[in-house]
């Protein structure tokens, strides 16, 4: 395939992302089909229609998530949601106590940063409630009956009509109710890394509104790295719309690109960190004199991966950043 | 104040500048604190040009797209040996140019080798305006003793295309030897030991009266610092897939790393005895762990490595030393050049070859920038009495009958200059006679560098020997050869002008010139616009800071709400203008965030005076 074809699939996968940004369902999934006119083979874009496409049958049983969603609060605003929407309202809910308490954290590590501290500090880790919450969304036969079902929840025939009237009962249980939800994707092993990484995306967005660079940039990592760490088939659906969001918040911490870094480990105790290869050879590019600009320019890697690094480099205080001048550079 | 003169010694590994201070020639360094600066040319990923130690930073990891060591090909055609050895060694792509000539594509970009050579220039331009504060307009630039007509004018022109006037090109040992004559009053041989980063040149000079004569010159291009670097390169890898059994040859990120560390253990092996060598997360296994490089490298390990690297060039020495017919006793001296004669073995085989210990009072990595400086400062120095001449690099001649070269102009020959000679026919009713127009120091003709050709006809038929040409040289002072042949019995004249060529048209070192010019707008305009931005950007932090303190100043006045709603928005906007890098708006920005900040500051210290007062 040549590079103007690559070009091209890579361009229309983006317009579909965007589209798919914009609610535009649909037409994102047309853009994507377009691109494997292109190239038949394309994983992402395969990735990226089932990924739509089950999230489009998901809509069509609202009505079940909507289950779980009331029973989170009892005045949910009566009006039809999507499950993004719900998903996300949710999270933000949930998250909005959480977040309070992280920001207080990440605040004293900015705070920190700002003074000039080196050295390590011990950070709590927050416990979140977020997975228990959605646990029923998300595991095995979530809305099976289960004694944890909240009460308020609407009876089971409404599921029951529904799948009547799409001239169907194939899916009816001995018990009356639907066994499975198909957009809850119960066989997908990557379903548990989905969700944690929607909620560090939406973390990440909380983050970075709340002015908390550093720990906006942790919740970057932690969902790329449950991307990375998703079995087949990935959550590229996740974390691919988020990319450029994740790009700008580790830049936002990284600081100006005129900021210049430089190691403040020694030898001995840079050796004990746990980098991988491509941080070690960030690491050897920066000698106090290149500035970010110049090291994106001959890191060898995207933009993206030396931002992420750059990030995680300071995030761990292997580096410190000075300004052009010498003055420690605004985070 | 007399003109400044830089003079750039423009090496095929690394570059220096230097320039007359106070009577005294002194290196400028260059931003990073350095006093050479890699003669590496890339374009990186994005576009960006990048020249000097950032583009040598990423040469491994971007080979294809950096260009390196292009002094082994300027003025060259695309059919000579050192053009072929390059295409095959390189990774960075040579094409032809659409005059023979040599072009290199980095990306999707072509480039001429003057090109190139004028990016590394325009960069020690650059180094030496910030340090002069001034646009420096002329330069000295040194090139190697063996260089042609066509490399020192394709030299001329990188300058050119640089924006600078190279108003005296001249050979790299007698830039060494004006350094280490200055002040001094030097009378007799020296040889000049050139061990650079990649290439060994042995130059034999005569110094008489003040003037300086290159006796014979000779060396290895293909020979010099970087060989020691891969040999302990070699060593770590090895070492590595020893303790591993991971390979990195393929690895471009820790290849890069090697490089790194191998020239730089070499380099503090020159001072102590052994260096140790850390390179952590070198790679990572399939289990994701990183693995470290740790090993010590010693001095006399470098030297077992090394050693037959070094015994080359005695060998070159010798042979140069014997082809010159000059005895080592008769040496009065040995100069040391290139940052590869720091090394202790080297210094001990060139003083046990030469019988003497070499010259340890000039800088290997600077002196023949500082020689250049001098014969600038000396240009334009009208009390100054050194003499200075402009001679030809070379013997000019012409093939006569056997395939020899028959020398009109013996080379160091100073210009402008004439000669003839008569020449006969060499056959029976010869009536025409074909002029080849050589340039070299071998006895053969087609072992030097072929001019031009022209043809004489007409001529008489005769017996051979009987019609009689006469064949005139004339160089003029800005170096143009012309050649005449005259027919001694009917005057009869047919004649050739030869201009020594880059491989480049006038019109396309015009427009070469032309672009550079308009990078370095850009470049000056961008560099402008990023001071402006960081101005604003600590006026906002500085406002940030101040403005809760202002918020308590204004409350409960009449008109509080008002200004601070009229300051927050000039914020808003200066911040918006930072962040889409938008140099007009920063521009517009920048004096009412500016008043806004000098009225904090007056806000902030008269509550503060009140305060002091009230208490």
């Amino acid at each position: 395939m040549s590079d103007d074809v690559v070009g091209d699939v890579r361009r229309i996968i983006e317009l579909g992302l965007e589209r798919y940004r914009q609610g535009e369902l649909s037409e994102a999934v047309l853009e994507w089909e377009e691109a494997l006119r292109l190239d038949a083979t394309n994983e992402e874009a395969q990735r990226l229609i089932a990924y739509v496409r089950d999230l489009q049958s998901t809509r069509r049983t609202t009505p079940a998530i909507a289950v779980v969603a009331a029973s989170l609060e009892e005045d949910w605003p009566d009006k039809e949601r999507t499950q993004p929407e719900m998903e996300h309202e949710t999270i933000e809910r949930v998250l909005r106590a959480e977040t309070e308490a992280a920001a207080a954290a990440e605040a004293a590590d900015d705070a920190a940063d700002a003074r000039g501290d080196d050295g390590f500090r011990r950070r709590n880790t927050i416990q979140s409630p977020i997975s228990e919450l959605l646990a029923p969304l998300t595991s095995p036969g979530w809305n099976a009956g289960s004694p944890t079902r909240e009460a308020g929840a609407p009876a089971a025939p409404l599921f029951e009509d529904d799948t009547r009237k799409l001239g169907s009962d194939q899916h009816k249980t001995p018990a009356g109710r639907v066994p499975e939800f198909s957009g809850a994707r119960s066989d997908d092993p990557a379903k548990e890394h989905r969700v944690r990484a929607s909620e560090l995306v939406d973390r990440c967005r909380a983050e970075r509104h709340n002015n908390q660079p550093a720990a906006a940039a942790r919740a970057a990592e932690d969902a790329l790295r449950e991307s990375e760490a998703a079995p087949f088939p990935g959550i590229a659906e996740v974390i691919e719309p988020a990319r450029p969001f994740l790009e700008q918040v580790f830049e936002a911490h990284v600081g100006p690109a005129q900021g210049v870094p430089a190691v403040a480990l020694t030898p001995e105790k840079m050796a004990k960190q746990a980098f991988d290869h491509r941080a070690g050879f960030l690491l050897s590019r920066i000698d106090g004199v290149l500035n970010i600009e110049q090291l994106l320019e001959i890191s060898g890697m995207s933009r993206f991966d030396t931002l992420r690094i750059l990030s995680t480099l300071l995030r761990a205080k292997a580096i410190r950043l000075l300004s052009a001048g010498g003055r420690r550079a605004p985070r | 104040m007399p003109e400044r003169i830089i003079g750039i010694d423009l090496g095929t590994t690394n570059s220096c500048v230097a320039v007359v201070e106070g009577g005294a020639p002194v290196v400028i360094p260059n931003r990073g604190g350095y006093k050479t600066t890699p003669s590496v040319v890339a374009i990186s990923e994005s576009g960006r040009r990048l020249v000097g130690h950032i583009a040598k930073r990423q040469s491994v990891t971007n080979a294809e797209n950096t260009a390196y060591a292009v002094k082994r090909l300027i003025g060259r055609t695309w059919t000579s040996a050192a053009v072929k050895s390059m295409r095959e060694g390189a990774p960075f792509e040579l094409i032809e140019g659409p005059h023979h000539d040599v072009r290199v594509k980095l990306r999707d970009q072509t480039f001429s080798v003057p090109e190139i050579s004028a990016f590394i220039l325009q960069e020690m331009k650059l180094i030496a305006d910030e340090h002069l504060g001034a646009d420096v307009q002329k330069a000295v630039v040194t090139v190697p003793a063996y260089f042609n007509d066509s490399q020192r004018q394709a030299t001329k022109d990188a300058g050119r295309i640089a924006g600078l006037d190279v108003i005296r090109i001249i050979n790299e040992p007698t830039a060494a030897a004006l350094a280490y004559g200055f002040g001094k009053n030097v009378e007799g041989k020296i040889a000049v030991y050139d061990l650079g980063g990649g290439t060994f040149d042995i130059s034999l000079l005569e110094i008489s009266n003040g003037v300086f004569e290159v006796m014979s010159t000779a060396g290895d291009t293909f020979l010099g610092g970087e060989d020691f670097d891969h040999r302990v390169l070699d060593w770590l890898v090895q070492g590595f897939q020893k303790e591993h059994g991971i390979g990195l040859t393929k690895d471009a990120m820790a290849m890069q790393r090697l490089k790194d560390a191998a020239e730089k253990a070499k380099c503090d092996l020159s001072s102590l005895q052994e260096v140790d060598i850390n390179l952590p997360f070198i790679t990572s296994t399939g289990k994701n762990q990183a693995l470290h490089l740790q090993r010590t490298l010693s001095r006399s390990k470098l030297e077992e490595l090394t050693l037959d690297l070094i015994e080359r060039t005695v060998q070159i020495c010798k042979l140069t030393m014997e082809d010159a017919e000059i005895d080592r006793a008769d040496i009065l001296d040995v100069v040391l050049v290139g940052g590869m004669t720091r090394m202790a073995k080297v210094q001990e085989m060139v003083a046990e070859f030469f019988g003497k210990e070499p010259c340890k009072g000039v800088h290997p990595d600077e002196v023949v920038a500082m020689g250049a400086a001098i014969q600038g400062a000396a240009l334009v120095d009208k009390d100054n009495d050194m003499l200075l001449l402009d001679v030809t690099p070379h013997s000019l001649g012409i093939m006569i009958v056997g395939g020899y070269f028959h020398r009109l102009i013996e080379r160091n020959t100073t210009v402008p200059t004439s000669k003839s000679h008569i020449f006969t026919t060499v056959r029976d009713n010869q009536t025409s006679v074909k002029i080849l127009v050589f340039q070299g120091e071998s006895d053969r003709a087609d072992e030097n560098e072929l001019l031009g050709e022209f043809v004489l006809s007409g001529l008489r038929k005769a017996p051979r020997g009987e019609v009689e040409v006469e064949v005139t040289f004339e160089i003029s002072a800005d170096g143009i050869v012309s050649v005449v042949a005259k027919d001694m019995e009917t005057g009869l004249l047919q004649s050739i002008t030869v201009t020594a060529s880059s491989g480049l048209t006038e019109e396309e070192i015009g427009r070469m010139a032309g672009e550079s010019a308009d990078f370095m707008m850009a470049l000056k305009a961008e560099k402008e616009a990023e001071g402006a931005r960081q101005e604003i950007e600590k006026l906002v932090d500085e406002a940030d800071r101040l403005l809760p303190k202002v918020e308590v100043v204004l409350a409960g006045t009449p008109f509080g709400k008002d200004s601070l709603g009229a300051v927050r928005q000039v914020l808003s906007d200066a911040r918006g203008a930072v962040d889409r890098r938008d140099a007009a708006e920063v521009e517009r920005v920048r004096e009412p965030l500016s008043r806004t900040v000098h009225m904090f500051r007056g806000l902030v210290q008269s509550a503060r005076s009140d305060q002091d007062r009230d208490s």
